[in-house]
């Protein structure tokens, strides 16, 4: 498997936040985790990504053990992130924006750039060439001289995950992306969703509040609620799960 | 592309304005001298615009650096009797030594934490200047040689002046090649977006410490270069107060651009200068400065120079019916 969480708990004071979660990600899936609000999954997205570093348990990319990594190691194992609130350069030009998130693949340092070496420009035109690429693959290359800041909101999600692409993931991890959505572009993300796990073969980790968005792009889904795991499997387990659905729809057993 | 050229060509024009003005002034002994200082405030303030306008990490603690790099420079070339080039460089490169130490712990600090901070240190080195017997103490060090380059004596302002308009150019370029590389881009990254810098793959504190080095070389360096300039140092020079004039400068030009660091150094030099005979007033005078800066002009000269070049463009663009 890709990615492995392996009974992972954190505890922030006396709040446990996620406890004992065990999920793991096949390769070419993409897999939702989801729950109802304050179900920790925001707190579990941030373990994998860096951010915390868990109480117990372990997190595995590849085998090789990520839990307590810092952000930027984690990003150079494979493991590229978007955030719930946008978090752009938003002063840069939309292409800067993606070249910085070429950083991870390329590695020409301060001398290099100094001394403009040959072998320093070639790598600043093939980070300009490959940005563009996947500009392109996310169709805003039109873009790509614009102030990153002033794109509509939707504009903005397309250039983050592009951004993440930059960096060559494995894993590509999404944080409620359909957050202030309208309908026609959630329809729209689904699809590039779809585009990035068929056509550049990468595997996707969706943390989702939209149902219908997780439902109709993953073939697997990890349900947690009060910081468990309560149910996992394909959707179409998770909508007939009695847990699932009770804990959605609040306290009652059984409709 | 297009745009990049056009800028070059811009600066090209510029640069050969101020090379032609400043021969024609450098005659008279006295304003070369004021030239020379001018330079090496462009030098240091540049440095300062990396940290800072590029980085996002303050530093009211630079003339920290301008005082190793004086010092240095100045004993290696009066009791070792290196080579000129050779003492300005290790001069440098030991301030960078002191912005590398002081950044490991700074680059965990933010804001006024940072300011403070680096204000301590200031004082640390100063009263180090002060206190050290190798420094000459409070009555500063003089003696030190005039600067030789491979025999050719610079016993002149003007060949001085000369000298440091190479260095400013060489210093400059050099600026604008880091800040246009991945190094620079990282850099940026960190200042607009710390959170975001490390999720694309930026080890911010690597960076944040590379920013603070590159930032003391420049400033150690105009250390040396002043140094050889007076031929006498003390510790006054290195005061606090020295390095609010090098964020005042900054400010006042324009942050995060090449040009603003050149106009603040040229300006409040030449206002300090004209204000000489009230020297008890220059703190004021600053002030003024500061609060000019703070009420009116938050992005500097160069903000205003942008402002009224997008005023100009809009109208233009409109007519031709186009724009982006």
């Amino acid at each position: 498997m890709l990615l492995k969480v392996d009974h992972v708990t954190i505890k922030f004071g006396g709040l446990i936040a996620n406890n004992d979660v065990c999920f793991e990600v096949e390769e070419g899936d993409i897999f939702g985790l989801i729950g109802p609000n304050g179900a920790g999954k925001t707190t579990m997205f941030n373990q994998i990504t860096g951010v915390y570093k868990p109480t117990s348990g372990h997190i595995y990319l590849n085998d090789r053990r990520i839990d307590g990594l810092m952000p930027h190691q984690i990003n150079q194992a494979g493991i590229a992130r978007t955030f719930q609130n946008i978090n752009l350069f938003g002063k840069m030009t939309v292409l800067d924006n993606v070249k910085v998130g070429c950083m991870s693949r390329s590695k020409k340092g301060l001398l290099s750039a100094i001394l403009r070496t040959r072998s320093e420009r070639q790598e600043e035109r093939a980070i300009i060439e490959k940005s563009i690429r996947i500009l392109e693959f996310m169709g805003i290359a039109d873009l790509k001289g614009a102030v990153a800041g002033s794109l509509p909101y939707g504009k903005q999600r397309l250039l983050e995950i592009a951004r993440a692409l930059a960096s060559d993931p494995k894993l590509l991890i999404l944080d409620e992306p359909a957050a202030g959505m309208n309908t026609a572009e959630k329809a729209e993300l689904a699809k590039t969703i779809q585009r990035i796990n068929k056509d550049l073969g990468l595997t996707v980790l969706l943390v989702e509040h939209d149902m219908k968005l997780v439902l109709g792009v993953t073939n697997k889904i990890c349900v947690l609620n009060y910081g468990k795991r309560i149910a996992m499997g394909h959707p179409e387990e998770i909508v007939h799960n009695e847990e699932v659905i009770t804990a959605y729809l609040g306290g009652e057993k059984h409709g | 592309m297009i745009e990049k050229i056009k800028r070059n060509k811009t600066y090209l024009i510029l640069a050969v304005i101020a090379v032609a003005v400043s021969a024609y002034v450098s005659r008279e002994n006295y304003s070369a001298l004021l030239l020379c200082n001018i330079g090496i405030y462009i030098i240091a303030v540049s440095g300062l615009d990396i940290l800072f306008g590029y980085s996002g990490q303050i530093s009211f603690g630079n003339a920290a650096f301008y005082c190793v790099g004086a010092y240095t420079t100045a004993l290696l070339s009066k009791n070792a009797g290196l080579p000129a080039l050779l003492t300005l460089l290790i001069g440098a490169l030991s301030a960078t030594a002191a912005g590398l130490i002081i950044a490991i712990p700074a680059s965990k600090l933010v804001k006024h934490f940072l300011s403070f901070m680096t204000i301590a240190f200031n004082n640390v080195i100063y009263n180090l200047a002060l206190n050290l017997p190798i420094t000459g103490r409070s009555y500063g060090f003089s003696g030190i040689p005039k600067l030789n380059l491979f025999g050719y004596v610079l016993d002149s302002k003007q060949k001085m002046f000369v000298f440091i308009l190479i260095m400013v150019v060489l210093m400059l370029l050099i600026k604008n090649r880091i800040l246009d590389s991945r190094t620079g881009r990282a850099m940026i990254a960190i200042r607009d977006n710390t959170r975001a810098a490390g999720s694309c793959g930026v080890n911010v504190k690597k960076y944040k410490i590379m920013a603070f080095g590159i930032n003391a070389f420049y400033v150690g360096f105009a250390g040396g270069l002043y140094a050889h300039l007076i031929g006498f140092i003390s510790p006054e020079t290195f005061k606090q107060t020295t390095s609010t004039v090098f964020m005042t400068m900054l400010l006042f030009g324009g942050m995060s651009t090449l040009v603003g660091p050149i106009i603040g150094a040229v300006i409040l030099t030449l206002v300090q200068n004209w204000l000489q005979v009230f020297s008890i007033y220059q703190q004021l005078v600053y002030s003024v400065f500061i609060l000019i800066i703070l009420f009116f002009m938050p992005n500097g000269v160069m903000g205003i120079v942008g402002e009224l070049i997008g005023k100009l463009r809009r109208p233009m663009k409109g007519k031709m019916g186009g724009g982006q």
